[in-house]
Parts: structure tokens; C-alpha cells; sequence
């Protein structure tokens, strides 16, 4: 069967990368050279000559920047742009006569040598180069480097080699805060809903240090977080370890190093970008990626199967039966244009043990996979066609896993050799074809194919097994409005087993988002506001509809499989209705929100097995003063079963209230009450009311670093109540619990 | 009695006529029990007529299952409500997944074929618990290495169906048995089903995280007055229905929630659902999934999470039961209780927490700096000009906008007054980018050039359009 597999999938994979070739001829076949950012092909406006007091000489972190001008700009040709590197300081100069000057006094100048470049934006917004200078500045001593160097602009104007190579920062930046928080009283009903801790005072705790250096071509930053309770069961990692779990845990970690283009990665990240191979997979370990030649980039990783906290396992790399080793090799065919033509390869070696990530809750297994992965990006030119296609070939095994055999003969799970592939295209039919002097249209068209053979898994990758699919896309916009129409099929067992369901599934999405605003006609007396429209345009909402509609049957009734009655095969259509609206103003703001949807079951046995949902909701904010915001929702949904003719009623409103009594003072409210059950028997009926209430109120002794202690307190009365009540199971259940907490907690640095 | 032991040997009877047409009549497509009317058959009916009349009543099955058979996805992990009953002087023991069956004499029922064992429920995913008029609901939770096996059999030509059985130990003392009677099993039928409609709606993989830059975290630290990262909970499911629930938060200083707290309300017999505890609600969501297998839960609107007062908050992922009807469990049937118990949106483990610690910030008033528009993960128009916005930040002496490209590059800043909250893009930006992805954030700087406020990353996207 394996053999099967791998000749028909072979077959498909060459298939799919002749028509990628073809598809990608016009990209290749592309004229590949392309001007840099702030290039113009238009003439610079007439005699205009832009001198500077700077050229020619090197000058301090503080210098006093003129530009002069060889006549007056008229106003309209425009206004002028100044560059520093790739830092717009327009903003920061002052203009005077045919001058503009910059004096340098919250931020530096950038130190080494930075092009400053002036543009001549026209009115519609066109920049033209006018000139390019050097700046040069003084680089201080290393002992006059000062934590206050303004490092976000060095690491901001992405300089050159010689710019680097002088670029210095240190930074340090450690925070602690240490709080003690208490139950002072509480009151509950019944006993059973007594709390394991009536009353308790605890200490908390929560650090990180931050750090960042960098010195010309080598980088550093570094994070931890730590926190901690005095409470074992607030322990990060209580229920991995429970009773020894430790108190105080690292919680997150990171270390870059960065020499030169070469970045060095310890603690949480991200790696990958094969959809079936391995595809976003983030947790702890280490990763190193190095660009081998302008055109080629080497990633490399090896990461903790699953997202970890803790001092323990420091690198994520102690278990070799719980770990991700990947590496990506990706070449550029055409230089000048990054992403024109790149073609990825992809290797992985993995092993998990069925351990969920921390923040993750799954049903897993023990999992080793191998595999490797071609993925092909291509765009022409102009963007407008869009291709990216992969080929990935694994191999999967699940190996023995006690907690599973539990000493038991089980049958052996046989290795696999299995492979998936994708194509994801797209054309521009329109783009930015021009309706009116502001309004746009864009028409692109999009077409998927995805297969994914039987029994096929990677361990980095979330991929749906036996699973063949097309999806056509059309998306649209004319100026603000956008909509999308889509279909899609797919359909399982594609080893056409006889003994297996086929299942097949086609559906249908419709998306629009109409902001009203942008139809309304532009107020003849001039502008008004940002837009440009009239008053009225304000009270116009940003609508907005999807619907999917998907209809899932199963193809026959299989043989030999356990199905007995047509009423296990599936046939199903499935409608939802979203609709939104929302007003936005500078002091209110409204949301609604209906929701439909309807199960329609159409097998023998089941035709009247289906569901209704409605959802009516409204969202309202209101800020009408800075030191006060309020928001409001109320939920109306019901849930029809036209099988039992039972119709339930939700309805939840919930109010949450800020005030700002004093810059130190807050009082803070949410209250929420959810009434639900059955509308006309009445057999189910619940209520749940939640009310908390909170004064905090907020110090500070000290004035900066070191000796900075800032402190909040605060108190806390919080109410709950639930009731649930149902005659068909015979259950009246009413639980309550109040409870008046306090805290004070004391920040340093 | 006699009614019971009439239907026990029914159902011996259409399990023995299922299993000879699967073995043996490949191409035989019958449904129903009488209508494969052979001589051996109806011989074997008459011998188990025999058997009833004349064996003693102590070999009768007493507990049985609700329900008896569902469809479960063969690419991946499948969780079932089940309520077994009445369990009476039964204990609950092991379950067992197998891909035949055997009689279990001297115990009653059909147990595992030892040579056909796929695996065991493994205690990380036994979410069982005694419920009601001497029910038991079992949260039968079937690892994807389980239906990979069953796969694998049928591709050898096996039946594609395949049985999960629990044992009950016989713990004698009741008023009808002796001390150490037989034990019973009990099977369910798992068929193999694509996983989505006509198979229970169940949460099999959920992933809380909040959406930061450099990766997905299940903690960040807040400065006071600024907002968390974005949340999202990725969910894999089986089959289709109503996801139901509350986002809800645990203040500093509040008892945190236990494992039974944290489990979809579904996991748990009707009896125990209002028993779990409930925090302060944030938002509410109703959303219907469609038998499509994925689904990403945009999380509450964050700038409605507290961040004034320090400690740490717990984000809680609540889900509650709905109804669905392939997820049903008649306790009527079973004579455990008196209707349906709706189990849609039931998961095998706890749903995960999230965490943000708020401190170490700035004194005196909060600082409000956020973006404005493009919106996040808007689309700028080709040929307009791209135009950014952001609220003012008190105490800023400048602002600096930053544009990056999706390797995390800045590809270009601003530097802006404090009264200018608005920046807008050159027009080679467009060229320099286009059609790729860009982030942008701003931050504010103090009169010393210190970071005092800086927004999260917002991505937008750009129009193609070849630079002129």
C-alpha cells in the first residue's frame, strides 16, 4: 500500500511542479531590477538646491543641522523631507526664510556616518529625492557611552556597515515587585461551597531584567521574567508538578546575539514555515540563522517538543525523546528583488512524548517523525500573480508508549511514509485600477489546492490527514469597500478504502464590509474633519455580513465497517448568518452584533434532528469624560431544537465602570447577570450574578532608578451567585460566595 | 429480569449477525437484524433462547451504555460523553480500545480480543466520575494513535470499526448476587468517520495564547495602564455546533481555580455543572463551527482586562454544553436518570489558563498611548496614502513611529513632535514593500529620550504596485 502511495503522490508532485513552473515563467522571465526606497525617475523641481551646514565636516551629537535652499518653495510644489538615515525628522525642523534647522535636544544626533537625503513632497504626496548628503558625527569615547544614549534611534536608522560599526549601546533594566494579597473574610452557600482557604495572606512576587548591548557589528538583548507565590497551587508549574512545583519559577526567558547579519536565539521562538513539515512551531530551545550570501539564508533550530516554563530544562533541549531538530536552507534566484523567485528546503527530525505544551490542553500521543520539504515562492514583478507551492515527504512512527499499553499485548502502530503538498495562487485581474480620483478597485483571484495523503503527520506541523481540497476565491474592493466570495470541496479517504466513510464537504463563503461612511457624498462647503465628508457621515456605520454555507454527506454507506443505519452516515447542511454594525464617535461608541445559524440534518433517521441559533448583541462605551469609561453589553440568544421542540433563552447583560477619581486613585466595577432556560416548559431555569467592587489607590516615594519604590493597595469585594435549577434531572442547586479581599503591592525600579 | 435478559441476548445476536456480515459478506449490504434470516442464524437464536431458559440469572449484563455506537474521526483524536448504568455494586475499571471482540465468560458481556488490543485509556485523559441514580459518565477520550491502528487494520482488509470497553469489577454484596460475581464489559462501537458532521462535537487541542511579537505566549508582563497582547485560543474539534462560553478573569488575591473548575461544562454529569466556580466575566461568545475541524476564538476585547492594579490576573477560557445531538446521552435509556444529557463542546482535559502580571510601571496616571488606524491588519490602498494614528501619551516629549517589514526590520521612522499624532507614509513606501506585510507601533519618549509607552505591533498589509 505504501508503494501505491508513493507512486500516485510522486505522480501528483510532478504534476504540481510543472504547473508551478510554468505558472512561474512570467516571474522569472521578469525584468529584475528595481530602485531602492526614495528613488525617483522625475526630474527634481527646477532650480531648487539644497546645501547643508554639515557637509565636510564632522560635528558633535549635538550640532545644529541647517539646510539651505536656493530659492523659496513655493506652496504649490509641496513641502520639504528630511531623511537621516531611515529616520523622517521632518517633524523636528524648524523653517525659516529658505532655511530649515534641527537642533538636536531631546535625541542626538546619530553618531558615525548617516546620508541625510531631502525630498520634495508634492501635494499628491510624490516624493522626489532633491539631494543626498553625509552626515558625519563625533563618536564619543567608550567610557562617555551613557544608558541614555538614544539607542532606539541607532537601532531605528538601519545603517550601513560604517554606520554600525560605531553604533554603542548599554542598557539595564531590572524591575521587581514584591505585593502581599489577603482573604479577609468570606461568606458561602452551602458548606459544600466552602473554599479551601477561607482566609489567607500571601506574597507575591514578580521580577525581570532586561538588557541590551550593542557594540558596532555584535548585538545582545536579554530578558527573564520570574514570579512567584507563597501559595503552592499559584505555582507556574502546580499541575505539572504539584507539591514540588517550585515557588518562585522563570516564567519566560530570551537571549539574542546578534553578530553582524548572523542572529543567535536561547529561550521562546518561533520557527518554521512549511505548512506540513513544520509550521510555526514555537517553544523553548535554540535557533540560529546566518545568511550565507546575499542570495542564500540558512535557519537551523532545535526546540522542546512543547511550549515549557521553569528553570528546569533550561535550553529545552534535556529531553532527546521530547525535542524538534529543524533546519531551512532558502536561495533567492533573483537578487534585486527578495521574494521574486526563493525556493525553501526544509529538514526535521522529532520526537514528542504525549506531554501538552503549557498552555495547551490536548489528546495526544507518542509521536517521532522525519521529513523533508520543498516550498516555492513566486511573484512577478508587479505583484500581480502570486504563487507558493510545497512538497513535503515524511516518514511517521508512534512508538510504544506505556501510559497507553499498560502492560498489555498492543498492536503495533506501522511506520509510514507518507507526503502532502499544496498550491496556493493568485492574480491581480484589477488592481488599483483608478474609478475616480480617490476611489480605487482591486479584483483578485485566488485558487488552492491542497492533499494530504492518508496516515500523514508531522509532529511540527497541524495538518488534517487524508484530506484532498480545492478552494476558489474571488476578493474585491472599490475604494473602502471590500467583499470576498469563495468555494470549497474537499473530501477523506483518498486510499478509497471500502470499509471507510467518504466524506465529502463543499461550502461556500460571502463576506462584505461596507463602512457607510465612505458612500456618503463629500460636504460642498469644503471638508470637514479628516475625510473630508459631511456631519451626517458620522452617524454612518461600518457594516459588515458573512455567511458560510456547507453542505457534509457521506458519499454511500461502507461495507464492512460498523455502519448499520443510514442515520450514521452523515448529511448535513450548515448555515451561518453573521451581521455586524458599529458607530464609532469620539465620546460613544455602539456595536451590534446577529448571529444565525441553522443545522439542517437531511439523513434517513435524523431529518429532524435539527438546530436553530439566534444571537442578538449590543456592545455600548461610553468615555465621556477621560477619568470615566463605562461599557455595556446585553446578550439575547436562543437555541431551537425542532426535534424535542424545546426552545432555550439566554440573556446576559453585563456593565464594567472605570473612574479615575484622582491621578491615584480608581474605583473600578463589573457586574454581569445571566438569566437562561427553556421558554415554554420551563424545566430548566439558572441565574448567575457576578458583582465585583474595587478601590485601589497608588504611592510613590522616591523620584527615578534606584531609589523608586511606587506602591498600590487595594480592596476588593466581590459577590457571586449561581442558581440552577432542573425538573428533569431533579436539580435545584443555589451556590453563593462573597468575598472581601486586600493587597498592597510595592514596585521597585 | 426476563425482559433484560431478552434484550442482553439480542444483543448478542445482532452483535454476532454484525460481525458475520462483516467477515464474510463483503458485498452483502443489509441493515436489519431479521431480515438475514440463514439457518445458522436462526440456530444460534435458538441456542441462546436455550441458554436463557437454562443458565442461572447471575450471568445476566446489568450495565449497559449510552450511547451504544458513534462515529469518531480516523485522522485524529475523538472525545465521547458516556454514561454507563447503572453501575449498582459495579467499580469502574480500566477501558479498553480493541478492533474485535470476544464473549468475557466467566464474566458477562464481550470483552477485548487480547490479540486486537489498540491501547488503554490512559489516566491523563480519564476525566471519568460517578454520576446521579448510580450513573457513571465516562469521558472517552480515543488518542489519534488509537484510529491510526483501526486504520491500519481496515487497510488490511479488517472490519473499519473498532470498540472501546469498559470494565466494571464486580464488587459483590448486592441484594441479587453473591460476594465476588462476575464482572462485566460493556462496548461501545467507534466507526471510523471523517470527523466532522454525525460525530460528537468535541474540543480535542486547545492552544490559549496571547498573540505577541516575537512568538505565542502564555505570559506576558503589563506595565500599568498599558494594555496585554491580543488573545487567541486555537481549537481542533470533531464535528459541528454551538461553541458557548465566557472569557473570564481571576484578580489578584482570589482563590485560582482547580482542574475541576477549568473543565468544559460538557466533561461534567448535568448534576455538577453549576458547581463550578465562576470569576469576574468579561465578554460573552456564541459562535457556531462548521464541521471544518479548526477554528482560531479571537479573545476578549483587551482593553476591557484590568491593568491599574499590579499582581497576577488568569485569563479563563470557559465553555459550556450545548446541545448537540450527536453528543447526547440518554440516561433514561439506562435507567440512571430521566432524559438527555446534552454533552456538545465536551474536551478531555482542563481547558489551559493564561497569565499577564501587571508592574513595574510608570507613577501618577495611567498612560494611554494606542494606535488608531490603519486598523490591525487593514489594507492600504494602492495609490492612497497611507496615513497613521495614534492617541496621545502624557509625559510624551516625542513620538517615534516605526515601520518594519515582516523579518522584523525597520525599514523606516518617524520622529514627531508631541502635538502631532499622526504621521504620513512616503510614497516609495508602497514601492519598497508591496505586497508584503508590515507592522508598525509607535512609542513615546520622555524629555530624556527614555521609552516611557510603546503600542503593541500592528500589521498591515500592502497593495502591489510597482514603485515609480
Amino acid at each position: 500500500m505504501d508503494g501505491i502511495f508513493l507512486k500516485t503522490s510522486l505522480q501528483r508532485s510532478f504534476r504540481l511542479l510543472g504547473f508551478v513552473l510554468v505558472m512561474m515563467s512570467p516571474a522569472i522571465a521578469s525584468p529584475a531590477a528595481e530602485r531602492g526606497p526614495g528613488a525617483s525617475s522625475q526630474a527634481p523641481a527646477k532650480g531648487l538646491v539644497v546645501t547643508a551646514n554639515f557637509t565636510d565636516q564632522e560635528v558633535d551629537a549635538s550640532f545644529a543641522i541647517t539646510l539651505n535652499l536656493s530659492r523659496p518653495l513655493q506652496a504649490s510644489e509641496g513641502h520639504l523631507a528630511v531623511l537621516i538615515g531611515q529616520t523622517d525628522f521632518t517633524n523636528l525642523f524648524t523653517p525659516s526664510g529658505n532655511d530649515l534647522s534641527y537642533l538636536p535636544r531631546i535625541l542626538p544626533l546619530p553618531e558615525g556616518e548617516s546620508s541625510v537625503r531631502v525630498f520634495l513632497v508634492t501635494p499628491s504626496n510624490e516624493w522626489r529625492e532633491l539631494a543626498q548628503l553625509t552626515l558625519r558625527v563625533k563618536t564619543p569615547a567608550p567610557a562617555a557611552a551613557s544608558p541614555k544614549q538614544p539607542g532606539d534611534q541607532a537601532q531605528t536608522s538601519e545603517a550601513g556597515p560604517a554606520q554600525t560599526s560605531t553604533a554603542k549601546k548599554y542598557s539595564f533594566t531590572p524591575s521587581l515587585t514584591l505585593g502581599m494579597k489577603s482573604q479577609m473574610t468570606e461568606r458561602h452557600f452551602p458548606d459544600s461551597n466552602r473554599p479551601e482557604r477561607p482566609t489567607f495572606t500571601d506574597a507575591t512576587l514578580q521580577a525581570s531584567l532586561k538588557s541590551e548591548i550593542t557594540n558596532g557589528w555584535f548585538s545582545n538583548q536579554m530578558q527573564f521574567d520570574l514570579v512567584g507565590s507563597e501559595f503552592r497551587k499559584e505555582a507556574l508549574r502546580f499541575s505539572a508538578l504539584g507539591e514540588t512545583a517550585p515557588k518562585v519559577d522563570l516564567s519566560s526567558y530570551l537571549m539574542q546575539f546578534q553578530f553582524s547579519k548572523a542572529k543567535f536565539q536561547a529561550g521562546h521562538a518561533t520557527f518554521g514555515t512549511n505548512r506540513h513539515l513544520i509550521n510555526g512551531f514555537g517553544s523553548r530551545g535554540l535557533t540560529l540563522s546566518i545568511p550565507l550570501s546575499n542570495r542564500s539564508d540558512l535557519s537551523v533550530a532545535a526546540l522542546n517538543g512543547s511550549s515549557i516554563v521553569g528553570w528546569n530544562n533550561f535550553f529545552g533541549l534535556d529531553r532527546r525523546k521530547h525535542q524538534i531538530l529543524s533546519a531551512t536552507l532558502g536561495f533567492e534566484f533573483i537578487g534585486q528583488r527578495p521574494g521574486g523567485l526563493r525556493l525553501e528546503a526544509a529538514a526535521l527530525s522529532g520526537s514528542l512524548q504525549p506531554i501538552a505544551g503549557f498552555n495547551q490542553g490536548v489528546i495526544n500521543d507518542a509521536e517521532q517523525s522525519k521529513g523533508g520539504s520543498l516550498r516555492l515562492l513566486a511573484t512577478d514583478k508587479a505583484q500581480r500573480l502570486k504563487l507558493e507551492g510545497g512538497f513535503t515527504r515524511n516518514l511517521f512512527s508512534n512508538p510504544s508508549d506505556p501510559l497507553l499499553n499498560q502492560s498489555q499485548p498492543v498492536v503495533p502502530v506501522k511506520e509510514t511514509t507518507r507526503s502532502a503538498y499544496y498550491l496556493d495562487t493568485s492574480y491581480a485581474l484589477l488592481q488599483n485600477r483608478k474609478l475616480s480620483e480617490k476611489t480605487t478597485a482591486n479584483l483578485r483571484l485566488n485558487y488552492r489546492l491542497e492533499s494530504v495523503d492518508p496516515l500523514f503527520r508531522s509532529v511540527a506541523a497541524t495538518t488534517q490527514a487524508d484530506r484532498f481540497q480545492h478552494e476558489l476565491e474571488i476578493t474585491g474592493a472599490v475604494g473602502e469597500i471590500t467583499a470576498t466570495v469563495s468555494h470549497q470541496q474537499f473530501h477523506d479517504n483518498l486510499a478509497d478504502i471500502p470499509s471507510l466513510l467518504t466524506t465529502l464537504s463543499r461550502r461556500y463563503v460571502v463576506v462584505v464590509s461596507v463602512p457607510l461612511a465612505s458612500l456618503a457624498p463629500v460636504g460642498t462647503d469644503g471638508t470637514d474633519g479628516a475625510n473630508g465628508r459631511n456631519h451626517l457621515s458620522h452617524w454612518l456605520p461600518r457594516l459588515g455580513y458573512n455567511m458560510s454555507r456547507i453542505h457534509q454527506f457521506g458519499r454511500a454507506l461502507p461495507l464492512n465497517s460498523g455502519f448499520n443505519d443510514p442515520s450514521q452516515i452523515p448529511d448535513q447542511i450548515s448555515e451561518n448568518h453573521d451581521f455586524s454594525s458599529e458607530w464609532q464617535f469620539q465620546k460613544w461608541r455602539v456595536t451590534y452584533r446577529f448571529n444565525r445559524s441553522f443545522q439542517d440534518n437531511r439523513q434517513q433517521g435524523r431529518v429532524l434532528a435539527d438546530l436553530l441559533n439566534q444571537i442578538h448583541g449590543v456592545i455600548l462605551g461610553l468615555t465621556p469624560h477621560t477619568a470615566f469609561d463605562l461599557n455595556f453589553d446585553l446578550n439575547v440568544e436562543s437555541a431551537k431544537s425542532f426535534e424535542t421542540a424545546r426552545v432555550d433563552r439566554t440573556l446576559r447583560a453585563g456593565l464594567n465602570a472605570n473612574w479615575r477619581m484622582t491621578p491615584r486613585m480608581t474605583i473600578n466595577v463589573t457586574a454581569s447577570n445571566t438569566l437562561a432556560g427553556d421558554l415554554d416548559r420551563r424545566i430548566t431555569r439558572s441565574r448567575n450574578t457576578e458583582l465585583d467592587l474595587q478601590w485601589s489607590y497608588q504611592f510613590t516615594r522616591g523620584e527615578a532608578g534606584w531609589r523608586k519604590v511606587q506602591g498600590q493597595f487595594f480592596i476588593r469585594y466581590a459577590d457571586r451567585y449561581a442558581r440552577t435549577r432542573d425538573l428533569m434531572f431533579g436539580l435545584d442547586n443555589l451556590t453563593s460566595l462573597k468575598t472581601l479581599n486586600s493587597g498592597i503591592n510595592f514596585v521597585f525600579f | 429480569m426476563a425482559n433484560r435478559k431478552i434484550v442482553d441476548i439480542a444483543a448478542v445476536f445482532i452483535w454476532v449477525n454484525s460481525h458475520r456480515t462483516h467477515r464474510g459478506h463483503r458485498g452483502h449490504n443489509d441493515f436489519s437484524v431479521f431480515s438475514v434470516a440463514s439457518v445458522a442464524n436462526r440456530l444460534l437464536f435458538l441456542s441462546a433462547i436455550f441458554l436463557f431458559l437454562f443458565t442461572p440469572p447471575v450471568i445476566a449484563q446489568t450495565i449497559r451504555v449510552n450511547p451504544t455506537g458513534v462515529n469518531v474521526n480516523v485522522s485524529g483524536a475523538t472525545t465521547v460523553f458516556l454514561t454507563f448504568g447503572p453501575v449498582g455494586n459495579f467499580r469502574p475499571a480500566e477501558g479498553t480500545w480493541c478492533g474485535e471482540l470476544i464473549p468475557a465468560t466467566p464474566d458477562n458481556g464481550l470483552k477485548c480480543d487480547p490479540a486486537t488490543i489498540f491501547g488503554t485509556l490512559p489516566g491523563r485523559f480519564n476525566r471519568s466520575r460517578s454520576s446521579g441514580n448510580l450513573g457513571f459518565t465516562d469521558i472517552m477520550s480515543i488518542p489519534p494513535s488509537v484510529a491510526r491502528r483501526a486504520y491500519q487494520a481496515a487497510q488490511a482488509g479488517s472490519v473499519s470499526s473498532f470498540f472501546y470497553v469498559r470494565r466494571f469489577i464486580n464488587l459483590g454484596g448486592g441484594p441479587d448476587r453473591g460476594p465476588g460475581g462476575p464482572d462485566e464489559y460493556v462496548p461501545v462501537t467507534c466507526r471510523l468517520s471523517g470527523g466532522g458532521a454525525r460525530t460528537p462535537f468535541a474540543l480535542t487541542d486547545v492552544k490559549v495564547s496571547f498573540d505577541t511579537e516575537a512568538a505565542d505566549n502564555a505570559i506576558v508582563f503589563v506595565a500599568p495602564g498599558r494594555k496585554p497582547p491580543a488573545i487567541k485560543a486555537r481549537i481542533a474539534y470533531n464535528g459541528t455546533g454551538r461553541l458557548r462560553g465566557r472569557w473570564e478573569l481571576v484578580l489578584p488575591g482570589e482563590q485560582p481555580p482547580e482542574d475541576f473548575d477549568l473543565l468544559t461544562e460538557a466533561t461534567l454529569p448535568a448534576e455538577q455543572r453549576g458547581q463550578q466556580r465562576r470569576y469576574t466575566q468579561i465578554s460573552r461568545f456564541n459562535l457556531f463551527l462548521p464541521p471544518t475541524g479548526k477554528y482560531t476564538l479571537a479573545g476578549p476585547d483587551v482593553t476591557r482586562l484590568p491593568t491599574t492594579l499590579e499582581g497576577p490576573y488568569l485569563v479563563l477560557l470557559r465553555v459550556e454544553a450545548t446541545d448537540d445531538k450527536e453528543a447526547d446521552s440518554d440516561l433514561s435509556a439506562l435507567g440512571v436518570g430521566a432524559g438527555v444529557v446534552h454533552s456538545g463542546a465536551v474536551a478531555g482535559f482542563p481547558i489551559p489558563v493564561l497569565r499577564y502580571f501587571v508592574g513595574s510601571g510608570q507613577a501618577g496616571a495611567p498612560i494611554q498611548l494606542r494606535l488608531l488606524t490603519p486598523a490591525e491588519n487593514a489594507q492600504a490602498a494602492a495609490g492612497q496614502p497611507i496615513d497613521f494614528n495614534w492617541t496621545q501619551a502624557s509625559g510624551a516629549a516625542l513620538y517615534q513611529l516605526e515601520i518594519a517589514d515582516q523579518s522584523g526590520q525597520v525599514i523606516l521612522s518617524a520622529l514627531l513632535q508631541p502635538l502631532t499624532l499622526n504621521y504620513r507614509a512616503p510614497s516609495w513606501l508602497l514601492g519598497t514593500a508591496a505586497g508584503a506585510g508590515l507592522r508598525w507601533r509607535v512609542s513615546a519618549l520622555d524629555q530624556t529620550g527614555a521609552k516611557i509607552a510603546e503600542t503593541p505591533w500592528r500589521r498591515l498589509r500592502l497593495n502591489a504596485r510597482p514603485s515609480r
